[in-house]
């Protein structure tokens, strides 16, 4: 039952039907589906590749604030106040229409942000902040739940470290970035390569926040398949997509497994 | 003596099955696919109350949860058949038909389902709609326009699918800055010199992000190519690329058009997510003119998000297209009587004049229009259309178009490339 959806859709992408095949009838396999994807002048590959791009700019953003917020948590021997834990229980939907409501051409954050740079020059008309072919809406809203996620993820593993370490660096002569970089960092690199992982594969398989706050063009990948079932009824081409989503999904669960879990919980015990 | 009393039992149990037989065929227990057509309509409403019980799946916005719920107590209280509405998705709905076919479920748990034409024609051609002319058999369909009630967005239905209101398009402007007729495009034609002459200032809705978008983009095209290349035509999608290809006004093609719009348009490239997002921008002020539902403006007004003093509406010449969105009833429904008596009370002029005044939407039954009061016509919302104006003149004379489903999904897979991706 766990593979049965999987099969289903990789059966789907040669324009088989489960259902068909189990009922006896001649399937007729097809790869037009794929001819389709990896067409340069169709949308699909420029789509992958929007969604991996953002996925890793989102990545990035909440992996380095969210490691140097924890760290500074930790320096200070504050903990984590349940208010921060918000974005965590907040469902995608309601954020990310939050997120449209602050900025949407007459959104607060919108016109902070356009007042601030045309009053600095840098712009003469306002730029748009959501639904935007940069994917700058999108990045909003990622960043604001995963920044979140990698704190907590992060948390954790730097109060492990014994606070003897870094007082020794300090009276060695160590400033602060010394110790983040010769004391935090390689002691949590494995937690650093998992946390990204994991928030990369989240980023990459949310629907609701670039269905919210992308643009008409490009498009996740996942915003494609979703138009195509719901709108455009093409199931072949949302099937060679969620085949193509499946692989690099897998890939990157795979270098997550292989190279970050095993030194996770060695590192731990 | 034996044997008289026994010729007495069999010619006694010969007449009373003589009298049970045509009893029987007067009463059937069930409706079916052949008894419906000669059945009177007081036998079918018997069949209802005997039924019970009627099971409608809809979609739309909570305007429109609220008014269908509204009309299945009314119609719970008028006939004494239990009417329950379940708000959903037409997707879900239709696949779910569409699986009890493939697993031959032969009696299912909906009655009547609210579609549009795709999920229709999906059901349909999948046998999953129950095979039956509804438009022969429900009276108060006649007064619905004879090609609504046989096509769907140019997709035949057969009468398998009977209208229950129109939405429809039509241009939003801002009453309080711009005056009709003088400052605004009365017709397509006049479109792109107004955008240029006022850049920034106009937008319209991602097509395949909302309705009011790809009914506009419809609209365009037909008048772009004329109506006549699209209405009942079959479609090829061949033929669609080399026509849409091919120069139609200005000496453009419709993309060149279209992206020649754009250049123009607010924030150039940018198109908005849905129709409430595009709404929004009307209601913040950033632009002034927009292809818009009648009945989310009117729902935008009624929540108090949109001044009513900034909203007029109309409809630019020759025409706008509209779908008339309706009901159809899945082959395994379970009360396919009471399915048929409540169509028919949707249909009747009770609910039709309520659906202007409910939820923004023009009545099937074109009649129906005379019923609804003045004041509710008199709302900002409804569009001016002259020289008809009023719906039943319109729908009388006027050029009455429709949107052709499938060109329409062609214009919205195409418009990605052509104009989103450019």
């Amino acid at each position: 039952m766990v593979f049965l959806p999987i099969v289903n859709v990789v059966l789907g992408s040669f324009g088989l039907s489960i259902f068909e095949i189990l009922k006896g009838s001649s399937p007729k396999i097809t790869l037009r589906g794929y001819l389709r994807f990896l067409n340069p002048s169709e949308p699909y590959l420029q789509s992958l590749f929007f969604t991996i791009y953002i996925s890793l700019i989102a990545t990035a953003i909440s992996i380095v604030a969210g490691y140097f917020f924890a760290v500074y948590l930790v320096m200070k021997g504050w903990r984590i106040s349940m208010i921060f834990t918000i974005p965590l229980f907040t469902p995608y939907v309601v954020g990310a229409f939050m997120w449209w409501t602050l900025l949407y051409p007459r959104g607060y954050i919108s016109l902070i942000i356009n007042g601030i740079l045309k009053y600095l020059g840098l712009i003469r008309y306002p730029i748009p902040l959501v639904n935007d072919p940069y994917g700058i809406g999108i990045l909003f809203g990622e960043v604001w739940i995963r920044f979140v996620t990698a704190v907590m993820m992060f948390y954790s593993p730097l109060q492990l470290i014994s606070r003897d370490l870094t007082d020794a660096a300090r009276v060695l002569g160590a400033s602060t970035w010394q110790v983040i970089r010769r004391v935090y960092i390689p002691l949590t690199k494995y937690s650093l390569i998992a946390t990204s992982a994991i928030i990369l594969l989240a980023t990459m398989a949310g629907v609701s926040i670039p269905l919210i706050l992308g643009g008409s063009w490009p498009q996740f990948l996942n915003v494609m398949i979703y138009l195509d079932v719901t709108e455009t009824f093409n199931y072949l081409s949302a099937y060679v997509s969620g085949v193509f989503y499946l692989i690099t999904c897998a890939i990157l669960g795979y270098i997550f497994f292989r190279f970050a879990m095993k030194r996770v919980v060695m590192q731990t015990r | 003596m034996e044997v008289k009393r026994l010729l007495v039992v069999i010619l006694a149990t010969i007449l009373l099955s003589g009298i049970y037989v045509p009893l029987s065929l007067a009463q059937p227990i069930t409706l079916t696919k052949k008894n419906v057509y000669s059945l009177s309509w007081d036998e079918i409403l018997k069949l209802a109350k005997r039924e019970g019980e009627v099971i409608w799946y809809g979609f739309g916005s909570t305007y429109e949860r609220d008014f269908f719920t509204k009309l299945c107590e009314m119609f719970t209280k008028k006939y004494g058949i239990k009417a329950t509405y379940v708000h959903g998705h037409w997707f879900d709905t239709v696949q779910r038909l569409i699986s009890e076919k493939e697993a031959g479920k032969k009696v299912g748990g909906i009655d009547v389902v609210l579609a549009w034409s795709k999920p229709f024609e999906m059901a349909y051609e999948k046998g999953a709609v129950w095979d039956v002319n509804l438009a022969e058999i429900i009276p108060n369909a006649k007064g619905i326009p004879f090609v609504a009630k046989y096509f769907h967005d140019m997709y035949p239905t057969n009468g398998r699918h009977l209208p229950i209101l129109a939405w429809w398009v039509g241009f939003l402007y801002r009453k309080d800055i711009l005056k009709y007729p003088d400052d605004v495009p009365t017709s397509f034609d006049q479109l792109l010199d107004w955008v240029k002459k006022h850049p920034g200032k106009f937008t319209y809705c991602d097509p395949n992000k909302g309705g009011s978008g790809h009914t506009f983009l419809m609209g365009l095209a037909e008048w772009f190519y004329g109506y006549d290349k699209f209405a009942f035509t079959k479609f090829d999608e061949k033929y669609a690329g080399k026509l849409f290809s091919s120069p139609g006004k200005y000496g453009m093609n419709f993309w060149q058009y279209l992206n020649e719009l754009e250049k123009y348009m607010y924030q150039p490239g940018n198109y908005p997510q849905g129709n409430k997002a595009t709404i929004e921008l009307f209601e913040a002020g950033e632009v002034w003119l927009e292809p818009m539902w009648v009945s989310i403006t009117m729902q935008e007004v009624a929540t108090g998000r949109l001044d009513p003093s900034w909203v007029g509406m109309y409809i630019p010449k020759p025409t706008m297209p509209g779908p008339f969105d309706g009901v159809f009833i899945p082959f395994n429904a379970p009360h396919k009587a009471a399915a048929l008596v409540f169509i028919n009370f949707l249909l009747s002029p009770e609910v039709q004049k309520l659906i202007p005044q409910e939820i923004g939407a023009y009545p099937a039954v074109t009649e129906a229009w005379k019923l609804v009061p003045e004041k509710v016509k008199k709302q900002p919302w409804w569009p001016i259309n002259p020289p008809y104006n009023d719906l039943v003149k319109w729908r009388n004379f006027g050029p009455l178009w429709y949107r052709h489903a499938d060109y329409m999904f062609f214009i919205m897979k195409k418009w990605i490339d052509e104009v989103a991706r450019k």
